[in-house]
């Protein structure tokens, strides 16, 4: 049971990095960035490209800010939109990621891409049960990034600002906040986040990613909904929930319901996430739609 | 308003119908100047062949690579011994693993080719049994599981033709040469991850059958590609004490397998299906080559691209040739699907050249012709037979040990035939 | 009065084209077009539920699965390993949208509490799940091979899969020939309902509901079961889309009705203008036709950029991918009417020039 929590705990880290970028921006500017995945795979593609002649964290930082600049492009796409329906503006990061995941295709073929990461394939042997090195390291970043969000929403003047657009965005405007600043800086904030989620995604004991993979960002989709999709603790909650449920039922359901087969377990989070919207339609710590009627 | 509409349409359709009459017109088959009988595909001096491939999506690579296979074939004999006397034309069609788009190149090529040298994409390969049927198209398909077989179940599948050892029985083969090499003996564990769907449950067949008579204690695993990692398959694995583990999965799976498997320190053989393996697992930069090549070994109808057997180092020579000539597409890659490729045209070819010879190069005589052929000697492959289109055409495999220093990522071990696999019954 | 006269003469002439499309048209050509006939009746349910509804889906493909597999279980035998019930085209086809329309049904307890954003989301597990079970229960699905589809036959006429020749004017009037006229019939049938419904009051309380929800209720909306009722619906039109999609590829496998399906729906809806239903029509056969088109001049040469061996260029479909990425963003961007806005536009144009 060690084995199986430690294994939840390590899928769980990387969902939850993946997840707080989606939350980042949502905050942000009310939009779910469904090109999370390309941009992802776009960053890590070029640390893939540089690390090799410049060495992984000089290459890593290059990456980030690719992948920063990505999101960017997107904003200003998205910002682009006259009526700011913020539906539209999911809809429109579709057809960003069409275009994206197909260039990136098209150059990524069917290699596989590796980053040259520096934790490589060691593992901690905990309580007789091996916990990979570069996961640790997942779940630290993880903890460090959260807490450097929650200082930033708390005490600086960015963080204020962030959160006054997020209550009221018009209010907020009148009182001169840019609006503008606060998009620009959360999809900033949420293209390096998606990188960072990318390059731990590739470590051990995973193996690269490859053009395929852009899709494994969605699985931090049911990590958002259940947390609550503004809230950066319910992402960390969400992919504790979506990861150790996931390796739990990987571990039981093929000896309590043999029939419902392997692949049962990847449809958990999902199920789980259909479940948490049924009792609570925001998530478990997003705000609350209010609609009274 | 929509009455009068109605009344137009009505009117333009019956002055079509005056104008151009109802001309009748089946397609019968003619016979060209050398007296073989010919119907679809031959114009003037030139026989067209269709490819119906995936040039745009998931499977883009291998495609490419095996459209390169048949450029390189048909260019050897348009240069020197012609089919029948004909220039063979390839008109390739991409369906991006789209199953419409495969319908609709298909349909767009069928009245214009004799024949399909290669299709690729089992939905695809699924969905247009029926057509190919229907139009009598002999079909060469890419990927080897049994679905390809015409069988009482699969009556739809007459047209088609599997180039190689189906998965099962390569699979039989695999094992029955670990067992040979001291790795597994009767009565051991043994593990099978296997992917979602046709390929991975077509490949546990054979575990599952070779497991029943040497009484091993199979594991079976399904995974769906898109894990982020196999460490909790691999848990299972070890609780289960397995002594080797078999993959039928994409080599992303494979690579992320050997991964978990170095940092479980399970220093295990893993056998992989020719699906399973490719060179991009041990290039230089990735980091479980070196597990990869100590501990992997592919069971394989292929044999490793520039390989030093003859044909493969030829076919790798045109390959680099085609490439300057502007044959084949730059982005084409040189693996074991070139060679693969190459086999599915060579087995087309030796079809085309024995309906040549038996004077009927309509879509039935090829049909026929190809069912007579009971040793197609490709040269890349096993040696293939076609009379029975319900069997797997050869019951061999090839064992390839991956190579990092090889040109096509691996080494030619040794060809394996075991008794299992030849009585093996799907 | 001049304007009546454009206006019938415009449509008759479409009329006489639709009507002569099999006589056109090669087989791969009518196929393509048979194909955005059927998903133009679902992009149709799509944008009512997203453009009137406001109500985002990304499950739509799964509602199209469920009319193809439902059609092609309950007309087909019953096999070995495959689940079947041997009743007639007819029944099965109106058996399978029924089928979509629960489905729907089941899944509008969650449609009613969620909104916008989440309700995209939550769409998009039941894509993920549908997708397993398709996987998982090959007596259902067939697996990835597949299963094949029982041809339509209605009172001894058989309009879809192979037929005997038929030769009229020149043409061999075979299964697609003839699924295309019933196909067309189904299309039209079903964009007049949606207009109706749209134009008429449940579309009105429908924008009522998504614009101002609180006034919607003052007027005496049953929100939830409108919300319910768009669901079903747009569900019922995804089924019979489904069950026309099933007859023209004469087999189904799961893949066809992939994620990338869902996705290609809205840039359809997008593209051709959220919320009309003439739109989801346009949006439907540029999606569905230009990737066609530009293969067909690949090949021939006529491109120099497209080339599906690589040789030359790129191949269609990745052409087609960046086009209508790049096409979804500009419609956001400048018309978020899409087609629609841009043809209501210059139809106004026009004849505002004409009166001054």
């Amino acid at each position: 049971m060690l084995e199986t929590l430690l294994q939840g705990l390590s899928s769980s880290s990387i969902y939850a990095v993946l997840a707080l970028g989606f939350v980042v921006i949502y905050k942000g500017t009310k939009v779910v960035n469904l090109a999370h995945g390309s941009v992802m795979l776009l960053g890590v593609y070029v640390i893939s490209l540089l690390a090799p002649r410049l060495g992984f964290w000089p290459g890593a930082v290059i990456g980030i800010l690719v992948g920063a600049a990505g999101a960017v492009v997107i904003q200003f796409m998205t910002n682009a939109v006259r009526s700011k329906d913020h539906l539209v503006m999911t809809i429109m990061t579709i057809g960003i990621n069409v275009m994206i995941a197909a260039e990136l295709t098209h150059e990524i073929g069917d290699a596989t891409v590796f980053t040259g990461d520096p934790w490589g394939n060691r593992s901690l042997s905990i309580g007789g049960s091996s916990f990979p090195v570069s996961r640790l390291m997942a779940l630290i970043v993880g903890s460090v990034l959260i807490g450097v969000i929650f200082a930033i929403f708390r005490f600086t003047q960015f963080g204020v600002k962030l959160r006054a657009s997020a209550v009221d965005a018009e209010t907020s405007s009148l009182l001169g906040i840019s609006q503008r600043s606060v998009s620009i800086w959360s999809w900033v904030i949420g293209g390096g986040l998606a990188t960072v989620g990318g390059i731990f995604l590739a470590a051990f004991p995973a193996n690269g990613l490859d053009s395929g993979s852009a899709t494994l960002a969605m699985s931090a989709i049911p990590a958002i909904i259940i947390g609550g999709m503004d809230s950066a603790g319910g992402a960390v909650l969400g992919g504790l929930i979506v990861g150790c449920g996931e390796a739990v039922a990987r571990r039981l359901i093929p000896e309590l319901a043999p029939v419902l087969g392997d692949s049962f377990a990847s449809v958990v989070p999902f199920i789980l996430m259909l479940a948490v919207l049924l009792v609570r339609p925001s998530g478990l710590f997003g705000s609350k739609v209010v609609q009274r009627v | 308003m929509v009455k009068r509409s109605m009344q137009w349409g009505i009117a333009a359709a019956a002055v079509s119908v005056a104008l151009t009459g109802c001309a009748g017109g089946a397609s019968g088959s003619t016979a060209n100047a050398d007296g073989v009988k010919i119907d679809y595909g031959v114009k003037d001096k030139e026989l067209t062949i269709g490819v119906v491939s995936d040039l745009s999506g998931p499977f883009s690579a291998q495609g490419q690579s095996m459209v390169a296979g048949n450029q390189i074939y048909f260019n050897e004999r348009n240069t020197g011994d012609k089919i029948c006397g004909y220039t063979v034309k390839l008109d390739v069609q991409d369906h991006g693993y789209d199953v419409q788009k495969a319908q609709t190149a298909f349909n767009g090529m069928e009245p214009k080719v004799l024949a399909v040298t290669q299709l690729l994409g089992s939905p695809q390969i699924g969905a247009l049994a029926p057509a190919m049927t229907n139009s009598e198209t002999t079909t060469i398909l890419s990927g080897w599981s049994s679905a390809g077989l015409a069988s009482a179940d699969q009556p739809n599948n007459a047209y088609y033709a599997v180039v190689g050892t189906t998965l099962p029985v390569a699979v039989i083969d695999g094992l029955s040469y670990l067992a040979q090499q001291g790795a597994i003996k009767d009565g051991n564990p043994i593990g099978h991850i296997h992917l979602t769907g046709d390929m991975g449950d077509n490949a546990l067949k054979g575990s599952k059958a070779y497991a029943k008579k040497h009484n091993l204690k199979l594991t079976d695993i399904e995974v769906t590609g898109q894990e982020v990692d196999l460490t909790s398959q691999l848990a299972k694995l070890k609780r289960a004490g397995v002594k080797a583990v078999l993959v039928t999965a994409p080599p992303k799976t494979t690579g992320q397998l050997a991964a978990a498997m170095q940092a479980a320190r399970m220093d295990l053989p893993i056998l992989a299906s020719a699906p399973a393996y490719s060179p991009t697992l041990v290039d230089a930069s990735s980091p479980t080559k070196d597990f990869i090549e100590r501990h992997l070994l592919a069971t394989t109808p292929l044999v490793p691209f520039g390989d030093d057997t003859e044909t493969s180092a030829k076919v790798a020579k045109e390959f680099d040739e085609g490439k300057k000539s502007g044959l084949i597409a730059g982005s084409a890659v040189a693996n074991q699907e070139v060679n693969y490729g190459y086999a599915m045209s060579v087995v087309l070819g030796d079809a085309l050249d024995a309906a040549c010879k038996a004077g009927d190069l309509t879509r039935a005589g090829l049909h026929k012709a190809l069912g007579t052929l009971d040793h197609v000697t490709t040269g890349v492959t096993v040696d293939l037979d076609y009379t029975d289109r319900s069997r797997t055409p050869s019951t061999k495999a090839y064992i390839v040990k991956p190579d990092g220093s090889a040109v096509g990522g691996g080494k030619l071990v040794t060809e394996v035939s075991s008794d299992e696999a030849t009585t093996f019954q799907d | 009065m001049s304007d009546l006269i454009w206006k019938r003469s415009g449509i008759a002439l479409v009329a006489v084209l639709l009507l002569a499309v099999p006589f056109i048209l090669e087989n791969d050509m009518l196929g393509v077009a048979i194909v955005c006939l059927a998903y133009a009746v679902a992009a149709i349910g799509l944008t009512v539920l997203v453009g009137v509804g406001g109500q985002l889906s990304l499950a739509h493909g799964f509602f199209v699965a469920v009319g193809a597999y439902a059609y092609t279980v309950f007309g087909s035998p019953k096999g070995e390993h495959l689940f079947g019930f041997g009743l007639p085209p007819l029944i099965a086809a109106i058996g399978a949208v029924v089928v979509a329309a629960f489905a729907g049904l089941a899944f509008s307890p969650i449609a009613r509490r969620l909104g916008g954003l989440y309700l995209g989301m939550a769409s998009l597990a039941l894509v993920f799940i549908a997708d397993y079970v398709f996987q998982r229960v090959g007596a259902l699905s067939g697996g990835s091979g597949g299963r094949m589809v029982p041809a339509f036959t209605v009172g001894g006429l058989q309009l879809s899969g192979f037929t005997k020749h038929l030769w009229i004017a020149g043409v061999d009037f075979g299964g697609m020939q003839r699924l295309w006229y019933l196909v067309l019939i189904v299309a039209v049938l079903s964009a007049v309902a949606a207009l109706r419904i749209v134009r008429g009051r449940p579309g009105q309380a429908l924008q009522l509901m998504r614009d101002n929800p609180a006034a919607a209720a003052a007027m005496g909306v049953n929100i939830p079961r409108a919300k319910s009722g768009v669901f079903v619906m747009s569900s019922a039109y995804a089924g019979l889309a489904g069950v026309l999609i099933a007859l023209q590829a004469q087999t189904v496998v799961p893949h066809t009705f992939s994620m990338t399906l869902s996705l290609n729906l809205l840039v359809m809806i997008i593209l051709g203008g959220l919320g009309s239903v003439q739109g989801a029509v346009v949006g439907a056969v540029v999606v569905n036709l230009l990737p066609a088109i530009l293969d067909k001049l690949g090949t021939s040469g006529a491109l120099a950029f497209i080339d599906p061996t690589g040789v030359r260029g790129m191949s269609g479909g990745l052409f087609s991918a960046l086009v209508f990425g790049a096409a979804v963003v500009l419609v956001l961007i400048f018309e978020p009417l899409g087609l629609a806005g841009l043809f209501r536009r210059a139809v106004r144009r026009a004849s505002i020039t004409r009166a001054g």
